[in-house]
């Protein structure tokens, strides 16, 4: 393989394309490695709604909120400084910050007479975890949901936003739900789709082959994280996701109301009738137009200006996976 | 959204492996993938998320023949 | 309690620990004040340490107050002679504890070739143990923050991030071998005897006394925090290479856990060092031969834009903003 072929042809690259890259996880490591330094002005690589925190509701804040008064909210350190509508869990002591979901389990078998609320947040990678903590969830410990699926999102993209040329999807949910659930995407959006992983050379070669696939009119799924992605994902996880959760609306923070886009299950805590939510919009604010890839975070009027990560406007700066945040950084 | 590390499993008891990543040993739990001492996993927030049967010289293989059947060029 | 109340509780914790190890001729006159003798410029700082656990893998409280304070010296080109140290120790804290934390204070202030020359003991309420050192040297050499030239190379000590690594392995339940780097640099403070005291003052090598034009203790917030401070009081700006940062594998595999990263982290054995480029590999060669400095390396260039950048692995460059967070491990 000549690297060195691959990156000079990027560099030179002078059609015009814009590929979505929609996971967080991909933002970060896009942006540690100086990857777009590495290529042409003509490719432009806009980043998706694969960030949880960014599009969790005002709404789910508040509800936690509400919640430490009678529990202990227990939360990924993401989370921490999002703002609801007013506060947000910053504001509030009766809190334990983890980065395993399970130590939640432990927590709540060593304190019987406490009473914990897990914040479980995120997409179809953490979401097996979940589903293994409802398989033996003590009484004492509940949880407060908002995980998202991440297709219906990429097909409310497709319809609402038609510049996006291809994606790089998200290797480690697609180590979940597998390569399948993209073939129909591909197909009826006519976008190629690159199942990614997480090195800076995966992304590298697959920007490459976004665009050698772009070139040839090639709507199809490549996988090329094949070690960790199979055909049909992770059954065990499936099968355990399906005991557990079903599908329903979701609200999403900055986009409204996806259908189907939502798991949950039935002793999940409600937070609202989500037909019921209306936000405010903030003046400038565009995060918005970030999450579905119509503009990079420097186009925003507020970046830097009046949005910083100690002065988080919107979600896109609080999170770590966050575009602006990420890009600020 | 995503943040996982692949390391070889050590030991095994009951649903949890310890996994050793460049000598850092953190427990994990298997309930999601069937592992066996030895294998090399990928642990994401706690868990074992999937068992990696290549090693990165060989997924790099993958990947080149991949791009190989979509350009034919060399 | 009645420890720190001035009575002979004070005195018997005085006497039996705090003299029985910091034994020397000045401290054991027991006078109000330690009388020195000094010649020319002095320099002269202060640190506090609050650190927990007080004892972990590599290192203590008392150890990291002497080095703490000792590096501090160095890097402004000062030989180190004496320090002073406030103890303010909560109820109940146990005396082997102490103890033990004391002679780890003793032996490093041996090492690092200095006195404990005064101190002050409180007990109060709270629990804990919190020391602080302030500690004066001889100036040997101008080295400063505002003097790096464009072209001068940056050499850093050694291996990155052990100091918060071993820190938080313990909090996180991760095991591992990952020692702290807490250690005097007194090796380095010879560099600047050596340059000032003769021509072919390095390895038979004439290297001019201006050579090196700035030093740094490389602590908390990491490499970068120390190159942002650099650009701002140097009015210049720095290029390093991800492929030449020091960071042994069991630190790298710590951080890919956690979704940190070595350059941002907090060491207490390592030093930033700025040398004039023509001089750079002579004087790296000598801070190899250092004690804790074997792994020392250059790392980048002073260039005359303004920003801290980084040229990484794949190729590509990456604006490194300070640390604004000591954010929390990221997962999802």
């Amino acid at each position: 393989m000549d690297i060195e072929k691959i990156k000079k042809y990027l560099k030179n690259y002078s059609n015009k394309i814009k590929i979505m890259e929609v996971c967080g996880t991909h933002t970060s490591v896009i942006r540690k490695s100086g990857i777009k330094d590495l290529l042409s002005d003509n490719i432009n690589l806009v980043s998706g709604p694969g960030c949880p925190v960014c599009v969790t509701s005002v709404f789910y804040i508040d509800k936690l909120i509400e919640l430490s008064k009678e529990y202990i909210i227990l939360t990924f350190g993401d989370m921490v400084k999002v703002k609801g509508s007013k506060k947000s869990l910053a504001d509030i002591s009766n809190k334990i910050v983890l980065y395993n979901p399970m130590q939640a389990i432990d927590l709540a078998l060593q304190n019987p007479t406490k009473k914990y609320c897990f914040a479980a947040v995120g997409f179809e990678t953490t979401l097996p975890i979940y589903a293994l903590m409802l398989e033996k969830c003590p009484d004492n410990l509940k949880l407060l949901t908002s995980l998202k699926s991440i297709i219906p999102a990429l097909e409310y993209i497709c319809d609402n936003e038609k510049t996006i040329d291809a994606f790089l999807a998200p290797g480690h949910v697609c180590a979940v739900i597998g390569a399948k659930p993209f073939y129909s995407l591909a197909e009826k959006y006519k976008k190629p789709i690159i199942i990614t992983g997480f090195s800076p050379l995966h992304i590298l070669l697959s920007i490459y082959t976004a665009i050698q696939m772009f070139e040839l009119k090639n709507y199809s799924v490549k996988n090329l994280y094949k070690n960790v992605v199979k055909e049909n994902g992770n059954e065990n996880a499936l099968a355990l996701i399906d005991k557990h959760f079903h599908i329903a609306d979701d609200y999403w923070r900055g986009i409204g109301i996806i259908k189907n886009s939502a798991y949950v299950f039935d002793d999940d805590f409600n937070v609202n009738n989500i037909e019921d939510i209306i936000e405010t919009k903030i003046d400038g604010c565009r995060c918005t137009d970030v999450i579905l890839g119509r503009i990079n975070p420097i186009e925003c009027p507020l970046f830097r200006k009046f949005c910083t990560p100690l002065n988080a406007i919107g979600p896109c700066m609080v999170s770590s996976e966050g575009a602006c945040g990420i890009v600020y950084s | 959204m995503c943040v996982a590390v692949s390391g070889k499993v050590l030991n095994i008891e009951n649903d949890t492996a310890t996994v050793e990543i460049m000598g850092n040993k953190i427990k994990a739990n298997i309930g999601l993938v069937h592992v066996i001492v030895n294998d090399r996993v990928l642990v994401h927030a706690g868990c074992v998320i999937q068992v990696l049967d290549k090693t990165d010289a060989e997924d790099l293989d993958d990947i080149w023949n991949e791009l190989l059947e979509i350009t034919g060029e060399n | 309690m009645s420890h720190g109340s001035g009575g002979q509780m004070t005195a018997k914790l005085i006497n039996d620990i705090f003299f029985k190890h910091f034994q020397n001729d000045i401290l054991l006159k027991a006078e109000d004040s330690a009388v020195l003798d000094m010649n020319g410029k002095i320099a002269f700082t202060t640190d506090s340490f609050v650190v927990e656990p007080l004892e972990f893998n590599g290192g203590d409280i008392g150890k990291l107050a002497v080095c703490g304070t000792v590096n501090d010296l160095i890097s402004v080109g000062a030989r180190p002679l004496y320090l002073t140290c406030g103890f303010i120790i909560g109820e109940g804290f146990s005396i082997e504890q102490l103890e033990r934390i004391v002679i780890s204070m003793s032996e490093t202030a041996k090492e690092a070739g200095v006195k404990i020359v005064a101190g002050d003991t409180k007990v109060i309420e709270t629990k804990g143990l919190f020391i602080n050192t302030s500690g004066i040297g001889d100036v040997i050499s101008s080295v400063s923050i505002s003097n790096s030239k464009k072209g001068s190379k940056i050499i850093v000590t050694g291996n990155l991030g052990e100091h918060q690594a071993s820190i938080m392995s313990a909090r996180m339940g991760i095991e591992n071998n990952i020692k702290s780097d807490v250690a005097p640099l007194i090796g380095l403070a010879n560099i600047f005897e050596k340059l000032q005291n003769s021509p072919k003052n390095i390895d038979n090598s004439e290297i001019s006394k201006t050579a090196i034009q700035t030093m740094r203790d490389i602590t908390r917030g990491g490499l970068v925090t120390v190159l942002h401070e650099l650009c701002e009081k140097s009015n210049c700006g720095v290029l390093i290479y991800e492929k030449k940062i020091p960071v042994c594998n069991e630190v790298k595999g710590f951080c890919d856990i956690l979704g940190l990263e070595p350059i941002y982290m907090a060491n207490e054995g390592k030093m930033l060092i700025v040398v004039e480029e023509k001089y750079a590999d002579k004087v790296l060669e000598f801070v190899k031969n250092c004690l804790y400095c074997e792994n020392a390396t250059i790392v980048g260039e002073i260039t005359d834009g303004s920003d801290v950048i980084l040229k990484t692995l794949i190729g590509g460059e990456r604006i490194l903003s300070p640390l604004y967070s000591e954010g929390l491990p990221r997962i999802c």
